[in-house]
């Protein structure tokens, strides 16, 4: 079972994206920026989702750190947000996030969820492409054969 | 030489010298002349003493020859002794008188013969004095006589006769000597009259040349001075005396000089002149009590006052009323401290309309420190003053307009945040996940579900909406199929009708693309049609129709689509319609139609906002078409739209810069990866009069510095992607990019090895607005169109 990391600080929709995506993930919460790079230490999820605007670092700032980081920049973003201005997403694209997802969250629950899985897949393709990609050029360095 | 002898002195040295050269000659004349005379009078004195002393001798002879007949003649023997002495004397005055005429060999002839005669006469008297003792005889001394007596008297005769002509020879000398001396006298006396007189004549001339030498040029200096006064230009050809002549040169140069500053002091005062007249200033003078003594043009061709009404503070009366006692007050106050006079009033025009004057006056002052006059002008300023006015507005307005979208932004994410858990909830209970609902239960989950939904409408409409209205709405042409797209949208919606038993019917234009924005048709067209489905009845129709037509307007006329310039859409349907005088209101924000029309609430299932005709038709203005609205109670309702094919240029997509107002900022790009501190860069920036453009990473920083080309750029070090060491060498090693001026904001302080030569400024975080902004405005002094406001940022 996929882990996904919620990173929601309104303590209501947090509880709401929690019971959704349970019904088919495995969930760690956090209410913060903060509180979920502290998760990360311990944790390796294969999605997060996670609110942009966040008490203390915000949620743009996360996904830059994240994407900074080796490990964790492969790890799927959906960004789940009140804000629905053009620049927003754009700004939230441009950081990292995979997906954008305005709030409110009018597709049926079971909708939702399919669109989740489908966002998965491909960021992992994704990552996994650029493994290889990686995988390839660690080869290139340490094959004396080549070069 | 020639200077030299011309010279003033050197003529007034001739002027005298010569005259006085003349009286020298005169003198000499007249001591010549009276010397010649003194010479005449001595030959006159001569020959009278010659006179004289012949006269003397002749005497004598006559004196001895009475002495010798004193004595009876044979009576004596000795011969009688003053015939002796005067004998003596004779002779010695015969060598004096021969002396004398020592010269006149006639008259010396003349002497000897006498002395001659005398001797002849002297040996008869011998004969008749017998020496010794022999005594003659009585008788023989009458005889004596009588012979001595007839010898002598021949002798005697010629002695008389030689005198005489002696005498008369040197009378005749005499006499011609006194005619000489006459002669000469009257010669002299001619010469030096007629040198005088030549003197005298030779001495005016030249002094007269002389004193015309100096005076003529000083009389012509004097004439053109008396022209210069008057305002001519006269030019004198140096002539007369060097030292006037050189102050004639010097007067020309004067003169020139004079009338060049004047004609410089005229060019200047015409120059002035038409400066004054080409703007709208009006120039005064009043005197020193201020009043207006003369006429002034301007005032009066502005205010139309006569010349008597401006006299004295005459010029008072044309200032608005609620202005002059302020003016009069300010004017007195200046006239009696002497100080500048600044003041605005408005100025009633010749058409009685008034106008905002900014008026200034200056005293002038005597050489004593006292007020002679004053100067001034009004310059009217009603232009700048409305346009201050207008200014003001609108950046009110723009304010006010930013306070509303960043106003409407936030509501939305506030109003968004609760809606998220109202719909998610509903629909996660309805999906029956925890256990089954009662009907009641469902009923009222799919209120709670659709009343969020025409929430979101609701606030996605007013987001539109604010957008439009800010002009921030970006419109881009895509190309696509008319009839494809209304057919879409007519699938999309035919359930919703159909579950209102209501029919659609398409009726296509034909074959043929749009090249607009199709996403804002499609919510033109949607807005409309949803509309109309909610507005009509069971069993009613709603026909869409569309044809190419020629011309925007209501009466385009229809065209073959390859001659099409526009597209014309009609949605009608056979709803309750709408009374003309509420045609208007359709229009309007939140203004319902649902408000004449009972049964169709708020929750009218296609959520209807009251926004949604309000936002088409500010939609349809965007993609340059029209719109408009054809209706009567009960007999439905037609709206009508036209668009052009092609979508017209927009103006500058500003959606970048934060603050979206007027292009005339100055671009700065902000580069830096965490948002409070590119938040706050952006809004210090901003307070300075910056546009600001936005990037997050170092990727994206270069796009957008090749892109918008900004005049600054405010780069972090520590970025995602690309850090800023990078993106400064890449910037630096592109020549589009190069000349954009960096300054670097950085946490670690970490300078580059090649520090400095590319970067304008170098920041350490924390930082402070103030040191931010004004190393800032120091470096790039150009770039600020005016200083930040010192209030710190919040």
């Amino acid at each position: 079972m996929s882990l996904i990391l919620l990173v929601e600080d309104h303590p209501i929709n947090r509880k709401l994206l929690r019971d959704i995506l349970q019904l088919q993930f495995q969930v760690v919460e956090a209410e913060s920026a903060e509180k979920a790079l502290d998760l990360l230490q311990r944790h390796s999820p294969d999605l997060i989702m996670m609110d942009m605007q966040l008490p203390g670092m915000d949620g743009l700032s996360l996904v830059r750190r994240l994407k900074t980081n080796p490990k964790q920049a492969t790890i799927p973003i959906i960004a789940v947000s009140a804000h629905a201005l053009p620049r927003d997403i754009e700004q939230a694209k441009s950081a990292g996030c995979l997906e954008y997802i305005t709030k409110p969250i009018t597709e049926d629950p079971f909708s939702f969820l399919e669109r989740i899985t489908r966002i998965m897949l491909v960021g992992q393709q994704q990552s996994g492409i650029r493994n290889q990609e990686s995988g390839i050029r660690s080869q290139e360095s340490t094959d004396p054969t080549l070069g | 030489m020639n200077g030299r002898l011309n010279s003033l002195l050197a003529r007034l040295l001739i002027g005298f010298g010569i005259p006085l050269v003349l009286f020298l000659g005169v003198a000499l004349v007249a001591w010549f002349v009276t010397s010649e005379l003194l010479q005449a009078l001595d030959w006159e004195r001569h020959s009278n003493t010659v006179i004289i002393q012949a006269l003397e001798q002749r005497q004598r002879l006559d004196r001895m020859h009475l002495a010798i007949l004193k004595v009876p003649l044979g009576q004596r023997t000795t011969l009688p002794g003053t015939y002796q002495l005067l004998r003596r004397e004779f002779h010695q005055m015969g060598e004096s008188l021969k002396d004398l005429v020592k010269d006149n060999s006639t008259q010396l002839q003349r002497l000897k013969a006498i002395d001659g005669l005398e001797e002849q006469w002297h040996q008869l008297i011998q004969t008749a004095f017998p020496k010794g003792s022999e005594k003659p005889a009585k008788s023989d001394l009458d005889d004596v006589t009588q012979v001595f007596l007839e010898k002598s008297q021949p002798l005697q005769e010629k002695l008389a006769k030689e005198f005489n002509a002696f005498i008369d020879q040197e009378n005749e000398l005499l006499e011609h000597r006194r005619g000489q001396i006459a002669d000469q006298t009257r010669q002299s006396t001619i010469a030096i009259a007629v040198a005088v007189v030549l003197a005298l004549f030779l001495s005016v001339v030249v002094m007269v040349n002389a004193a015309r030498a100096v005076t003529m040029p000083i009389q012509e200096l004097r004439e053109a001075a008396g022209q210069l006064l008057a305002g001519q230009a006269p030019r004198l050809s140096p002539s007369g005396p060097t030292e006037i002549a050189q102050l004639m040169v010097h007067f020309n140069h004067m003169a020139i000089t004079l009338s060049e500053r004047t004609s410089t002091l005229q060019i200047q005062e015409e120059r002035y002149r038409s400066y004054l007249l080409g703007s709208a200033h009006i120039l005064w003078t009043t005197n020193a009590a201020g009043e207006v003594t003369g006429d002034l043009p301007a005032w009066r061709s502005f205010s139309g006052q006569t010349e008597e009404e401006i006299q004295g503070l005459g010029w008072l009366d044309a200032i608005d009323p609620e202005d002059r006692a302020e003016a009069a007050r300010a004017w007195k106050e200046a006239v009696s401290q002497g100080s500048d006079f600044e003041t605005e009033y408005r100025l009633r025009s010749a058409q009685g309309t008034y106008r905002h004057f900014f008026c200034r006056g200056v005293p002038i002052r005597n050489n004593d420190e006292s007020v002679r006059e004053w100067i001034g002008t009004c310059t009217d300023i009603t232009d700048r003053k409305e346009e201050a006015a207008l200014r003001q507005a609108k950046e009110a307005a723009e304010a006010t307009s930013r306070a509303k979208s960043e106003f409407l932004a936030k509501m939305s994410h506030e109003l968004r945040t609760p809606l998220n858990a109202v719909i998610g909830m509903s629909k996660m209970l309805s999906t029956r996940l925890f256990g089954p609902l009662k009907p009641k239960q469902a009923e009222y989950l799919a209120d709670i579900t659709q009343a969020g939904e025409h929430l979101l409408a609701l606030i996605n409409d007013i987001l539109d909406l604010a957008k439009v209205e800010a002009g921030h709405l970006d419109v881009k042409a895509d190309s696509f199929s008319l009839d494809d797209a209304v057919a879409g949208l007519l699938s999309t919606l035919r359930p919703l009708a159909a579950s209102k038993g209501l029919q659609i019917d398409q009726d296509p234009a034909g074959p043929g693309n749009l090249e607009t924005d199709s996403a804002r048709f499609r919510q033109i067209f949607y807005n409309l049609l949803s509309n109309a489905i909610k507005f009509t009845a069971a069993k009613g129709t709603v026909t869409v129709r569309c044809r190419w037509v020629q011309g925007t307007d209501p009466e385009s006329t229809v065209v073959e689509e390859g001659n099409a310039e526009a597209v014309r859409v009609e949605v009608i349907d056979t709803g309750i319609g709408i009374a003309e005088e509420h045609h208007g209101a359709v229009w309007e924000e939140f203004r319902q139609l649902t408000q004449d029309s009972a049964g169709h609430g708020g929750t009218g299932g296609t959520g209807g906002t009251g926004l949604g005709l309000a936002l088409t038709r500010h939609l349809v203005l965007l993609l340059g078409g029209q719109i408009w609205l054809r209706s009567q109670p009960g007999q439905g309702t037609n709206v009508t739209f036209v668009l052009p094919r092609l979508l017209p240029a927009q103006p500058a997509d500003l959606e970048e810069a934060i603050p979206a107002d007027g292009p005339a900022r100055p671009l700065a790009l902000v580069i830096e990866d965490h948002p409070p501190t590119h938040k706050l860069l952006a809004d210090w920036l901003s307070d300075a009069g910056l546009g600001i453009a936005s990037a997050f990473d170092g990727d994206a920083g270069m796009a957008k510095a090749h892109d918008l080309k900004p005049q600054l750029i405010v780069l972090d070090i520590h970025l995602p992607l690309k850090d800023g060491w990078q993106v400064l060498a890449e910037l630096k090693a592109d020549p589009d990019t190069a000349d954009i001026p960096v300054v670097i904001v950085t946490i670690t302080g970490a300078r580059p090895p090649e520090d400095g030569q590319d970067v304008k400024e170098f920041f350490v975080k924390p930082l402070d607005r103030d040191l931010f902004l004004g190393r800032l405005q120091k470096v790039l002094p150009n770039l600020f169109p005016r200083p930040a406001e010192s209030t710190s940022a919040s």
